[in-house]
Order: structure tokens, then sequence, then C-alpha cells
């Protein structure tokens, strides 16, 4: 193998290269940037140095610098003056440059976010370890706030970008019969837009941080310290990076299908991409506005929001960020729905009342945001709007549910880690979506919002759902990105440990919500030390668990046995290349036959053929 | 198929059961709480039969259709009735909650403050209400009682059996007026004034009851958690004398 002999030889000094030069130029562009904010100042006749304008401009100049640095001047800006592009680099080097191939990039994601969540996860365990005490084991309440705020925007944005970023980026290309997606270069600037967010969330809290949660709402959110700018630069940032990726995904989906692979033929992992990528396209620019104006309120003295009106944030905000749940939890049940029909060896059950389920959820998404603003008046209308359009999407995510019974019903289920973590994944879901209508309704949502109900609800739906999915999805898809096996028996000792101490730990969270306990403060009534207590110590179970899957999973990367091409046996398109799949995917385009889930279909032939015979196909593409 | 119906039938029982005997919420010390705690109540109920049917299901099919490996196909199921059957149920349980306990509760717990302008809040102030000003800033709460007299009291002082409204502000950043025993929760808003109408039904404190307390509900900075300022509720009499000390 090439690819062997290239990773030999390239020693870490050169194999960082490309990174080495993209922070260099990085700086360069924000020394730039300073210095001119600093002439500007200067010629305006105020003092040259202000933290906030300084760093504003250098910011933007050395995300410039960075991401030529990194590789986009080799692969993209030359072409544009004219000069001769460069091909990928090789060997592990590609996973730190620039580079268009798909897979890399959905390596890149899946390994940065993991790595993000588990770092976003020890701040968890640092809170939980604050609150076994009801005064307060560890911070102060600025400290406390600082890393709340912290964690849950790491969270956030793993939950936006995990899934879709990394699964979606490796295997929809492959799933459709696609040589790569419809802009390649664009799909490798999203990825490199991310490092720059982590470093301003990181460096944030050395000016201060910020203690506004991640919905950061003003008035607080103009008035308090630098790092709050930090924070609207990287979500900014980090909302570009959604905007690019969604709009790639629709084109790729909508235009580079294999022959044959109708929109009915189309696995459910990638309709459900296609579902949260028109969330992202549309809905991300909102978020991205909101934060924008916020910036301009601090930077240049307007006055949206300070004072403004507050509540005006609040609505731009949540019309982003209630639908941006649906990009979360999505790409979960497209997931959930795969894994479940491969491990019950049967067709998916309503397949396209699932997918109807994905369209409709993503069509009312729109319309419910101000469920999250039911205590900031009393107007009966407006509480009565929002209060039937949330419920309503109760319907359409019921469709999922049944897709997902009727097809383990009758199955022959292979309780492998993915398949469990798929299980798991469906019941924390159903304890997510019930608990959910509690805060629909106006009348308990008085009582229940911005309390420890509302933390249970909704990591019962975002861990308990989504990052469940997506372990699912890292143990199903394993063997096909890395081409090892891991240890099976410690997947399920992680998936055990797992989905008790979650359960454990949020279930108890419900209680202290309904009980009294406010959501995002450092002590809390000392009536409720025990369920804390004992949340804090299923919450350690939990991270234990963790540790076992981070264990697992790097040591069978690198000295795992080698996996057989297809280990579970599945249908569809991306299990029939070798793994890890070639460079160009497919040697001739694939022709797609049939369905992909015909297990145990009388006559029911392949989903697909590979390097087609006849001359005819080979025409056709 | 009916060893699922069984297992769903005696899951709901069980669970109708348990929430029925069971009280899993705090005594709400106010008219509209009992409201709210009824509205979690009635929620339960129903859902309780979602939780078990979808429990009961899965408990079942991995019990029953566990296999040890891909070497067999499962039995296809395709039906068209299904999914029409699924649809139509689970539409007609989300409309029903959506009117009750939903829209219904919505309009009681809203009542005579609903209407923006005056009208609601005038009927309010002509039947009697006792009008309190709550004010917000980082990161204490400031209550005023304009009709006796009495401003920037640090405790929420309420006489039983009589009707409160409410007027809830900001002087700087979001704060929310949260008191967990009357189940109230209402954001204080720069420069938005919102009205709540109640009515405290219980003598009690907070050293009685650590529910009684006003807490900010809504991050507000640094200080937050801290936030709380204790809440009693007295006969008529004792308000009255604690306002005359007030006065002084």
């Amino acid at each position: 193998m090439t690819t062997a002999e290239h990773a030999e030889r390239i020693g870490l000094w050169q194999g960082f290269y490309y990174v080495r030069r993209g922070v260099l130029w990085g700086l360069i562009g924000f020394g730039l940037g300073v210095g001119l904010a600093a002439l500007f100042r200067t010629a305006a006749g105020s003092s040259p140095w202000w933290l906030e304008h300084n760093f504003a401009v250098g910011y933007v100049l050395g995300l410039l610098g960075w991401l030529l640095g990194v590789g986009m001047w080799e692969r993209w800006v030359k072409e544009w003056l004219g000069l001769p592009t460069q091909p990928n680099p090789h060997g592990w080097m590609r996973y730190f440059a620039f580079t268009t191939d798909h897979k890399v990039i959905g390596v890149q994601y899946l390994v940065t976010f993991v790595a993000v969540f588990l770092i976003a996860g020890l701040l968890a365990m640092l809170m939980r370890y604050h609150l076994m005490d009801s005064q307060g084991a560890l911070f102060n309440g600025g400290v406390y706030n600082q890393v709340m705020s912290l964690h849950g925007i790491l969270m956030i944005a793993v939950a936006v970008a995990v899934i879709i970023g990394g699964f979606g980026n490796f295997l929809v290309p492959l799933m459709i019969g696609a040589r790569d997606m419809a802009f390649p270069r664009l799909n490798a600037l999203t990825y490199w837009l991310i490092p720059p967010v982590a470093v301003l969330l990181l460096t944030a809290q050395a000016v201060g941080g910020w203690d506004t949660g991640w919905t950061a709402y003003p008035p607080l959110a103009v008035r308090n310290a630098a790092g709050q700018l930090f924070f609207n630069l990287a979500i900014i940032t980090f909302g570009l990076s959604s905007i690019l990726g969604g709009l790639n995904f629709l084109v790729t989906i909508s235009f580079l299908r294999a022959p044959g692979m109708t929109w009915g033929r189309l696995p459910i992992f990638v309709w459900s991409i296609f579902s949260a990528s028109i969330i992202a396209l549309i809905f991300t620019q909102a978020f991205a506005a909101a934060m924008l104006m916020e910036a301009v309120d601090r930077l240049a003295g307007t006055n949206f929001f300070n004072p403004g009106d507050p509540l005006l944030y609040q609505h731009v905000f949540w019309f982003y960020s209630h639908p941006a749940v649906y990009i979360f939890i999505l790409p979960g049940f497209g997931i959930l729905l795969e894994v479940l029909t491969h491990f019950s060896r049967k067709p998916l059950f309503a397949y396209r009342w699932a997918v109807a389920g994905f369209l409709t959820i993503v069509a009312i998404s729109g319309i419910v945001w101000a469920h999250h603003m039911f205590v900031t008046t009393s107007e009966v209308a407006f509480l009565g709007a929002f209060l039937v359009t949330t419920e309503a999407i109760s319907i359409p995510t019921g469709l999922v549910f049944l897709s997902a019974l009727g097809t383990i019903w009758m199955g022959r289920l292979w309780l492998t880690p993915p398949m469990l973590f798929a299980l798991g994944a469906l019941f924390n879901f159903l304890i997510g979506g019930i608990t959910g209508i509690y805060l629909a309704d106006v009348p308990s949502d008085i009582q229940l919002s911005d309390t420890y109900f509302v933390v249970a609800h909704f990591h019962y739906t975002i861990i308990g759902g989504e990052i469940f999915a997506l372990l699912a999805a890292i143990y199903y898809w394993f063997p096909k990105i890395t081409g090892r096996m891991y240890h099976q028996g410690l997947g399920k000792l992680h998936f055990w440990l797992t989905f008790l101490g979650f359960n454990l730990t949020f279930l108890p969270m419900f209680w202290a919500g309904l009980h009294g306990m406010n959501r995002r403060i450092a002590i809390y009534d000392p009536a409720l030390e025990g369920v804390n207590v004992f949340a804090s110590i299923a919450a350690f179970v939990m991270g234990a668990g963790f540790l076992i899957f981070v264990g697992n999973m790097v040591w069978s990367w690198v000295r795992g046995k080698v996996a057989e091409a297809n280990p579970w046996r599945a249908r569809t398109l991306e299990w029939q290349v070798p793994s890890p799949p070639p460079e160009e995917n497919f040697p001739a385009p694939p022709v797609v036959v049939g369905e992909p889930y015909e297990y145990g279909v009388p006559g029911a032939g392949p989903h697909v053929v590979l390097a087609p015979s006849g001359g005819d196909c080979g025409k056709e593409v | 198929m009916l060893v699922v119906a069984a297992l769903w039938l005696v899951l709901t029982v069980l669970g109708e059961v348990l929430a029925f005997a069971f009280d899993f919420q705090p005594v709400p010390l106010s008219d509209k709480g009992e409201h709210i705690k009824d509205a979690v109540r009635i929620l339960t109920y129903f859902a309780i039969p979602v939780l078990t049917f979808v429990i009961a299901a899965l408990i079942y099919s991995i019990l029953r259709f566990r296999a040890p490996g891909p070497e067999a196909d499962g039995t296809p199921v395709r039906s068209h009735i299904v999914p029409w059957v699924w649809l139509a149920v689970t539409s007609g349980l989300a409309f029903t909650i959506m009117v009750f306990p939903g829209l219904l509760g919505t309009i009681e717990v809203t009542s005579s403050a609903h209407q923006h302008g005056s009208g609601g809040q005038a009927s309010a102030r002509a039947g009697g209400a006792l009008l309190v000003q709550v004010e917000g800033l980082q990161w204490t709460w400031l209550v005023h009682y304009p009709d006796q007299g009495v401003k920037n009291a640090r405790e929420l002082v309420l006489p039983v059996g009589q009707q409160v409204m409410l007027e809830v502000t900001s002087r700087d950043v979001l704060h929310s007026f949260w008191v967990p025993a009357f189940m109230l929760k209402i954001d204080a808003i720069p420069g938005v004034v919102n009205h709540v109408t109640f009515t405290p039904t219980e003598v009690s404190s907070y050293e009685e009851n650590s529910l009684l307390r006003l807490q900010c509900a809504e991050l507000c900075g640094q200080a937050h958690a801290w936030m709380v300022i204790p809440v009693r509720v007295v006969e008529p009499k004792e308000f009255e004398r604690w306002v005359a000390g007030q006065r002084k």
C-alpha cells in the first residue's frame, strides 16, 4: 500500500506542515487586523487600543490567514489567480490539511467533535461534583456560570455537527453512489472553519469568559465581559460552516445520486441528513443574525437589544434554535432506523411514512419557537398558538416510532453494540418526547420552565436520543471507516454503563425540577441535596463508561483485528465497497437496481450492482 | 400480539394507579398553582399509556425475537392499515391534550391578566385585588405596595385568601419571578411590565416551607443563584401590622 509507505515516511514536523502554516498565517492576519483597527481608531481621534475593536478586526483577517495557510491556498485560491492547484496530501498528513476527500473530512469532523464531546463531558463531571453540595463544592457563582456556559455551547456544537459533519460527510456520497460531495472544496472549508471556533471559545475564558449560558440573552450579554464578543464571533463562524454544509448536502443528494437511486430508494439515513440540511440552510441564518446584532450592539453602539427590545432577541434566537434541535435529532432518527432495520434483518417498516414524518417535522419546526418564551408574557393568543403548533409536532415524531416498532416486530434482533445503542436511543427519546409535552403545555410549563425538569428533558432528547444514536453509528460504521473491528464485549459494557448511568443521572432531575430546583444555579435548596448526590454518582458511572469507549476505540483503530468487508451482512451501498473505501469510492459508477432494505423478501434482488459489466450502464452515467 | 396487549394493559394499570395514589408534586399554595398541578397530573395520566405501549412492544420484541447472528432474516411485515390507524390515534391524542388540559388550562391560568391594556387589570383591581409591584435587579428583589405606601421591602408578604395583582419588571437585565410554592413564574423584563393575578391559599412562610421563596429563574449573572428573598403568607390582620411596621 502506498498509503502505508507514506505514513511511515512522514515525520511529525512535516505531517503538521499545513496546520503549522495555518497558525502562522493566521497570526500574521490577526496582527495585521489589530494594527489596522488601531490605525483607524487613532485616525478617528481615540486611543488606538480597545480590546473588542482590535480583536474583532484581527479575528476576521486572522481567520482568512488561517484558512489560506491550512491549504485553501494550494487547493482553491491559486486557481482564481490562474496558477496550478496542488492535489490532496497523502498518508495521515491528509487529516491535518485542507483536503477535499469527503471521507477524510468526515473523519476530521467525527474525531474533532468526539474530542469536544469528551471535554464538555469532563466539564459536566466537574459541575456534577460541584452540585453534590447544596452550597456548592467547587466554584464560586461566576465561575460556575462560566463552566456551565462553556459546557452548554460545546455540547450544542457537538450536537449540531457531529452526525451531519462526521457520518453525513463520510456516508452520504457512499450511500448514494457518488464520487464525492457536490462541492468538495466548500466541504473542506466547512470543516476548517471549526478550529477557530474552538480557539475563540477557549481563549474567551482568558478575558472573563461569558456567563450567559449558550443562549446569550441580552441585555446581560451586551453588558458582560469581553468574552461575550468572542462567543458571538465564534457562533457566527460556526453558523457559516453549518449553512454551507447544509447547502452542500442538499445539492449532493439532489443531483449526485447514482443511476437507479430514486428518492424512494434513498437509505433512510440519507433522508434524515437531507431533512436536517434544509433546517441548517434556512434557519441558521437567523441565529447568525442575532449574534451579529448583539456583536454590533457591543462594537458599534447600536441599540437592538440594549436596552432596545430584549424579547426581539429571544424571538430571533429561538427561530433558529428550536429548529436546530431537529438538526440534532433527525440524523439521530435516521441512524436509529438504519441500524434497527439491518439488525432486525427486516425491511424498514413504513419507510415512506417515516420520510413523511421527517419532512413534516421540518415543516412545523419553523413555527414552534416561542414555546421557549411561555413565561415572558400572559398574552393568551400568543401562548395558545404556540402550544398548538408545538404539540402538533408530536404527530410526525410518532411516525418515527411507528417505523421503529414495526421494523423490530417479527424481526431477528441481533443484539450487537450498535443495536443496543439504537434500542437505547429509542427508549430514551420516548421519555424525552413525552416530557416535552409537559413543557409544550402552557400551564405546566409555567411551573417547569427554567427548572431541572427542562434540563432532564433536553438531555433525554440530545444525549439519550442523538448521542446514543451517534454511538450506535460509531459502533456500526467503525469497521467501515477504519477497516478494523473493536472488542464487542467492551462495547456492550460501555452500553450498559452509559444506559444505566444516563437514566439514573437524568430521571432524578425531573423530580428535582418538580420540587423547585431551577437550572443554571451554583447553589440550591438543601432539601434537594440527596437527589443531586444520587444524580452525580450516576453521572460518574456514565463518565466511566466513556473511558472504556475511548480505550476500546483507540486500541482497536491502531491494533484491532482486520474486519471483514461487510461484517454485518448489510445490503446498503457503503458496505459493498472495501473498508476503508478507496479514495475514488467506486471503480466505476454503481447502478442501483433495488430497494435498500429487502431482508427476507422472497425473490428480492440486490440493492446495487457494482462495476457494471455491460457497456450500456456505463454510457448512461 | 396478545402478549404485548396484556403486558401493555398490566403496565398501564400499574402506572395509572401509581400516578393516582402517589403525589409526586409539592402542595401548591395558590389558586393558580392548583390548576398547574392538575395540568401536570392530567398530562401524566395521558402519558402513561403511550409510555407503556412502547415499553411493552420493546420488551416483548427484545425477548421474543432475539437472534444470535445475521444468518436468518426476519419476516417482512407490510401493512397499509396500521400506519393510518397509528396516525389517527396519535393525532386524536395530540388534539385532545391541545384542548384539554392545554388551551382550557391556558385560559384559566392567565385569567384576569390576559387582556393587554387596562381591561383585565381594571377588573382585577375593581374586584379589590391587592396591587404588588415586584422589581428585579442584579441580584435581589424589591417589593412595593403602592396602595399601602410600602416601598423597597425585601420580603414578599401577602395576606391569605386575598387576590393579588402582581406587576413584575426589571431595572437592568432579564430576571424571572418564581415562587415554587405558588407554582407561578413570569419574566421580569426591563421596559416591560408583566401582570399575574392569583390568590395565596395557606398561611405559611419560608422558614416552614423552603418552596415559599421568591427566586430568580432567569440566568442574570454572577450571583443569580443567590437572588432569593423570603415569601410569607399571613392572616390579614398580621398583614396590616406588617404594613404599619414598614411605614415607620
